[in-house]
C-alpha cells in the first residue's frame, strides 16, 4: 500500500474500533553511499526503508507495535498488538499524549549544499581523496576506506488528539580512514565532513587534516602513570557530554540512577561550565521544531555557571514531578537537540600555555563498557598527546583515564573559545579538567 | 518467503548489466521486548522487521540495495536500481536464467516452545519472580530492572550459485540491571542469560541462583576500593572474561580487516602469534548457543574454525566478499544485524579452549595482582591492534588469595603483544552471552574462555 494511504486506513481502523486515543508515527530513510579503496568502487548501496508505529492509550498506559511492510493485513496486527501491550503495563506512572496546540517555531537546520553535491563526481572525489592521502606523506601506510554517503529522512506523527506533523532532513558525508607507520609503529586517524558549504568540499584540506596527525602519532611514547591536568579536545569531551545527558535525564532520576536528585538550583559543576540545549540553531545538526513525541521544543540551559536549572523530560516524567514538559520528549527516552557546552574566551593554545605540564586527550575508547552511571565511575581507553611547558609534545600511546563524573564536573577549571559540534548534535570546546588519573 | 519464480526473476534483473553473481536476503523477524522497572511493567514493545537485501557483485565491486516495499515491481525496480551500479560495456542486456533449488538443511537447533506459543502473562510473570527475588535478596537491594527479549528471525537467502535456503532463528534473552545502595554510595551489576531457543530456556533456570549472582555482585562492589594502577599480573576468569580474546583477537581475524590489509594479523597464517597454551575456536554449530546458527545470512552452513592452535594462527573468518579479495573459501561467518546491512565477516561463539591448570592453582600461583572476574565489553582498533576492555567486577590478588574488590578498572593493551603473555590456561571452560557491534550492525555472539592469566597486562584505575 502507499504509505499515506496506509497511515490514513491505520487512522479510521483505530476509530472504527473505538480506540479512544492512540498516535501513529511514520518514518522513511533513503540513503545512497559509495566506497573506493584502490582507486576502484568497491561498494555501492541505493536503500530505502519505511517504518510505522502505532501506539495505544489505555488509562494512561501507552502500548506499542511497529511494522515495516504496509499490507493492509498489518493495520489489524498493529491495533491487536498495541491494545494488547497498553493492557499488560502496570507501572504507576500516567503517559499522554500531545494535542499539538502549542506554538512551533520555524527553525533552520544543517542542509548539504546541494547544488554543489548535484555537480560533484563523486566517484572521482574519492579517487582524489584516496591518491592525494599516498602522495602527501610517504608514511601513509594504507587509505583503509574512502566513503561518500547522501540521504533524506522523512517523518510524519499524528494523533487522535489532533496532533499532525511532519519534517524532512537530507544529509550528504564524506569519510576517510587511514593509516601511517615509521616501518614498527602503526596509527590510524579518520576525518569526516558534512558538506554544509563549499569549504567542504576541498580534497586537499580533507588529506592535510587525516595525513598531519597521523603522521604525528608516529612521534609517539608511554605516558608515565599518575594524575594530570587534562585538556579535553571539543571532540573527546562530547563523550563526556553524552553521559552527562544520561545524569540530567528525569526518568534516571526518578528512577534514583542519577545523583543529580533534588540538585535542581544547586552548584553540580565548576562555574565555568554552561551546558545549552539549542533546538534552534541555525544550521544546526540537531535543530528541530518539535520533539519526538511531538511537543513544540524549547531553548535551555541545562546547568547554567555550575548550577543545575533543569532536567531533560518526557510528557510522563514531567507530569511525575509536577514539571512543564521540556520539549525532550522521545517515547519512553528522551531526546537533545544541539546539546553543547558553551564556548568561553580563551583559545586552545592559550589555555595550553597556562596548563605548562599536562595531557591533551584527544579520543576516547571503550565509551560504551567503561562507565556506570550509578556511581558515575568511568575508566576509559585514551590517546592524546603530552603538553611540555606549555606547548603541544609527543603523542602519547593508547593510556588509560580513569575517574568519576560527578568529579570531574566540579574540576573543570577553563573551557575555550574552540566550539567544535564534529558534524553532530553534540558540541564542545577544549575543556581543561585539574587532574585525573592517567595509566599505561 | 517469496515465490521462488518471482526472487528467481529478480537475481535474473540484478545480472543484468554484467554482474557476475546476485544474491537476494529476506527477512520476516518478530521482535518482542519487555521491561520491568521495581516490579511493575514498565514497557512493552513489539513489532516485525520485513525487508528484502539484494546484493551483486562483480570482480572486488559489491553493490547493494534494501526495500520493504515488497511487490514485484519494486523488487525488480530495486534489483535494476543496484545493477545500475555496474557499467557493463557490451551495452547488450545480458540474459541470465537462474534455476533454484532447495538447499537441504538439518536443524541443528531445536526449538519447544516458540514466542508466539507463549502467553504473553508468562513472560511477565516470569520477569516479577526475577525481579521480587532479587529485592528479597538483601534489603541494601534499592532498584531492580529486568528486561525481557525474543525474536523469531526467519529467513531466506537465494543466489545466482542456484542456492535456496530458509532458516528460522529464535533467540531469547533475559537482561538484569541491578542496583545496591548504602548511604550515600550506591554501584549497579548486570547478570544475563540468552540462547538460540525459545521459551523453555527458562525452563531451567533456577530464579533464586540467578537473582543471587546478581544481586551480590552489585554488593560486593559497595565494599571496593579504587583499583591500582599499572602494570600487573591479570587473572581473566571464565565466561565472560573470554571478551578479551574476542577484542584483542577474534575483530583482527576477521576478512573484514584483514581482506583489505587492514589488521594486525594480516598474513599472518602458520605464524606464531599467541603462547603455545593458547588454543581458540570459533563454532557457530554449537546446539542452541546464543551466536548459533544453522547457515549465515549469506545462505553458507555455519562451521567450527580452529582459530589458532598451540600458538600458531590457522582461520580467519572469512565472508563472501572478503574471499574474493583473499582467494580463500568463504567460511560460513557473512553475517547482519538485519537487512538493511551488507553482511560481512563476524565472529560467532568463540572462546579459548581449555587448558590444564585449576582455578586455584592459577590465584594460589599469582604473588600480586589483578582477578577480573567478570567484564563488562570493550573495543579494539584492528589495524593498530590496540584495545581496551573493562572489570565489573574485580578483586586484588595478594600472596596467591583473593583479597578486596577493586571498582573502575579498565585493561588496556595491544593484540599482538597480550595473547603473547597468556602464561596460564584453566580446565573450566565457559561461555556467555553478549551484543557485538561492527559495520554489519549489532548481532548477537557468545564468549568464552576458561580461567585464564596475563603474565602483564595495564591496569586503569584511580589509584
Amino acid at each position: 500500500m502507499e504509505s499515506m494511504a496506509f497511515l490514513d486506513a491505520l487512522f479510521d481502523a483505530c476509530k472504527n474500533k473505538k480506540i479512544q486515543a492512540f498516535q501513529v508515527q511514520y518514518s522513511r530513510a533513503q540513503t545512497q553511499s559509495l566506497e573506493v579503496f584502490e582507486q576502484k568502487i568497491t561498494k555501492q548501496t541505493h536503500n530505502n526503508a519505511q517504518k510505522v508505529l502505532l501506539k495505544i492509550m489505555h488509562e494512561g498506559k501507552i502500548g506499542v507495535a511497529f511494522c515495516e511492510n504496509l499490507c493492509p493485513n498489518n493495520i489489524d496486527y498493529l491495533i491487536e498488538k498495541a491494545k494488547e501491550n497498553s493492557l499488560l503495563i502496570d507501572c504507576d506512572d500516567i503517559d499522554f499524549f500531545y494535542d499539538g496546540k502549542g506554538k512551533y517555531k520555524k527553525v533552520t537546520p544543517y542542509v548539504p549544499d546541494l547544488k554543489t553535491l548535484q555537480d560533484l563526481d563523486k566517484f572521482e572525489f574519492l579517487k582524489s581523496l584516496e591518491q592525494k592521502s599516498y602522495q602527501s606523506d610517504k608514511r601513509i601506510n594504507k587509505v583503509i576506506t574512502t566513503a561518500f554517503g547522501q540521504g533524506e529522512k522523512e517523518i510524519v506523527m499524528r494523533n487522535s488528539l489532533g496532533l499532525n506533523l511532519a519534517d524532512k532532513q537530507q544529509f550528504a558525508y564524506a569519510y576517510i580512514y587511514l593509516s601511517a607507520t615509521d616501518g614498527k609503529l602503526v596509527k590510524t586517524e579518520s576525518k569526516e565532513t558534512a558538506f554544509q558549504s563549499k569549504d567542504d568540499f576541498d580534497v586537499n584540506k580533507m588529506v592535510e587534516d587525516a595525513v598531519t596527525k597521523v603522521v604525528k602519532k608516529l612521534d609517539a611514547k608511554d605516558i608515565s602513570n599518575g594524575c594530570y591536568p587534562v585538556l579535553f579536545e571539543g571532540k573527546a569531551f562530547n563523550n563526556i557530554l553524552m553521559m552527562l545527558k544520561g545524569l540530567v535525564e528525569a526518568k534516571n532520576v526518578q528512577e534514583h540512577k542519577s545523583k543529580f536528585e533534588e540538585k535542581l538550583g544547586k552548584t553540580v559543576a565548576s562555574d565555568v561550565l554552561t551546558v545549552v540545549d539549542d533546538p534552534f540553531l541555525s544550521g544546526g545538526f540537531g535543530t528541530g521544531a518539535f520533539d519526538g513525541e511531538g511537543c513544540p521544543s524549547q531553548y535551555k540551559e541545562i546547568i547554567k555557571d555550575g548550577v543545575l536549572q533543569t532536567y531533560l523530560y518526557n510528557l510522563k516524567t514531567a507530569h511525575k514531578a509536577h514539571a512543564l514538559p521540556s520539549g525532550n520528549g522521545d517515547g519512553n527516552d528522551v531526546m537533545v537537540f544541539n546539546f553543547y557546552v558553551k564556548p568561553g574566551k580563551k583559545s586552545k593554545e592559550t589555555l595550553i600555555s597556562e596548563i605548562k605540564n599536562g595531557v591533551i586527550i584527544d579520543a576516547l575508547n571503550g565509551i560504551h563498557a567503561g562507565y556506570d552511571i550509578v556511581s558515575g565511575d568511568f575508566s576509559f581507553g585514551a590517546s592524546g598527546f603530552e603538553i611540555v611547558d606549555g606547548k603541544i609534545g609527543q603523542y602519547l600511546n593508547q593510556f588509560t583515564v580513569s575517574g568519576n563524573i560527578y568529579h570531574l564536573l566540579e574540576n573543570i577549571v577553563a573551557v575555550g573559545n574552540d566550539l567544535d559540534f564534529d558534524y553532530g548534535q553534540y558540541g564542545a570546546p577544549s575543556v581543561w579538567v585539574s587532574s585525573l588519573n592517567l595509566s599505561k | 518467503m517469496l515465490d521462488k519464480n518471482l526472487v528467481q526473476d529478480v537475481l535474473s534483473a540484478a545480472l543484468e548489466t554484467g554482474g557476475d553473481f546476485a544474491e537476494v536476503f529476506v527477512e520476516n523477524s518478530n521482535s518482542l521486548a519487555i521491561k520491568c522497572g521495581a516490579g511493575k511493567i514498565q514497557e512493552i514493545d513489539e513489532g516485525i522487521v520485513y525487508g528484502v537485501g539484494i546484493r551483486i557483485f562483480k570482480g572486488l565491486f559489491q553493490t547493494y540495495a534494501y526495500t520493504n516495499i515488497i511487490d514485484r515491481d519494486n523488487l525488480l525496480k530495486t534489483a535494476r536500481c543496484a545493477a545500475s551500479a555496474i557499467k557493463n560495456n557490451n551495452e547488450k542486456q545480458l540474459i541470465n536464467v537462474v534455476n533454484l533449488t532447495n538447499v537441504d538443511l538439518e536443524n541443528l537447533h531445536r526449538v519447544l516452545r516458540f514466542p508466539e506459543q507463549v502467553k504473553k502473562e508468562d513472560k511477565i510473570d516470569l520477569l516479577k519472580q526475577v525481579s521480587a527475588a532479587t529485592y528479597d535478596i538483601n534489603p541494601l537491594i534499592y532498584r531492580v530492572d529486568i528486561r525481557y527479549m525474543d525474536k523469531k528471525r526467519q529467513i531466506l537467502v537465494a543466489n545466482s550459485d542456484g542456492v535456496w535456503v530458509e532458516d528460522t532463528q529464535c533467540r531469547t534473552r533475559l537482561f538484569a540491571n541491578t542496583i545496591a545502595q548504602r548511604g550515600t554510595r550506591s554501584e549497579s551489576a548486570t547478570h544475563s542469560l540468552g540462547g538460540l531457543k525459545g521459551f523453555e530456556l527458562y525452563d531451567a533456570l533456577d530464579i533464586e541462583k540467578f537473582a543471587q549472582e546478581n544481586a551480590s555482585k552489585a554488593l560486593i562492589k559497595l565494599d571496593s576500593i579504587d583499583c591500582p594502577s599499572g602494570k600487573m599480573p591479570v587473572v581473566i576468569h571464565n565466561g565472560f572474561g573470554g571478551v578479551i580474546f574476542h577484542e584483542a583477537c577474534g575483530h583482527a581475524l576477521e576478512a573484514t580487516a584483514v581482506a583489505k590489509g587492514a589488521s594486525v594479523f594480516n598474513n599472518m597464517q602458520g605464524k606464531k602469534i599467541a603462547s603455545d597454551i593458547v588454543s581458540a575456536v570459533d563454532d557457530g554449530t554449537i546446539p542452541n548457543a546464543w551466536g548459533s546458527a544453522n547457515i549465515d545470512d549469506e545462505g553458507n552452513k555455519t562451521e567450527r574454525k580452529q582459530l589458532i592452535k598451540n600458538g600458531i594462527l590457522n582461520s580467519y573468518m572469512i565472508d563472501k566478499f572478503g574471499s574474493r579479495r583473499m582467494n580463500r573459501r568463504a567460511n560460513g561467518t557473512g553475517r547482519r544485524q538485519n537487512y538493511k546491512f551488507i553482511p560481512t565477516s563476524r565472529m560467532s561463539n568463540t572462546f579459548i579452549e581449555p587448558g590444564k591448570s585449576s582455578f586455584d592453582e592459577i590465584i594460589a600461583s599469582t604473588e600480586q595482582g589483578l582477578f577480573a572476574k567478570t567484564m563488562s565489553g570493550g573495543s579494539v582498533n584492528t589495524a593498530t591492534g590496540d584495545f581496551n576492555f573493562s572489570v565489573d567486577e574485580g578483586y586484588i590478588i595478594e600472596k596467591g588469595k583473593i583479597k578486596q574488590p577493586v571498582r573502575g578498572a579498565k585493561l588496556i593493551g595491544n593484540c599482538a603483544d597480550i595473547l603473547m603473555k597468556i602464561d596460564m590456561v584453566g580446565n573450566n571452560l565457559d561461555l556467555a552471552c553478549g551484543m557485538c557491534g561492527s559495520i554489519s550492525g549489532s548481532i548477537p555472539v557468545t564468549v568464552g574462555q576458561p580461567t585464564i592469566r596475563v603474565s602483564e597486562i595495564t591496569v586503569g584505575g584511580q589509584k
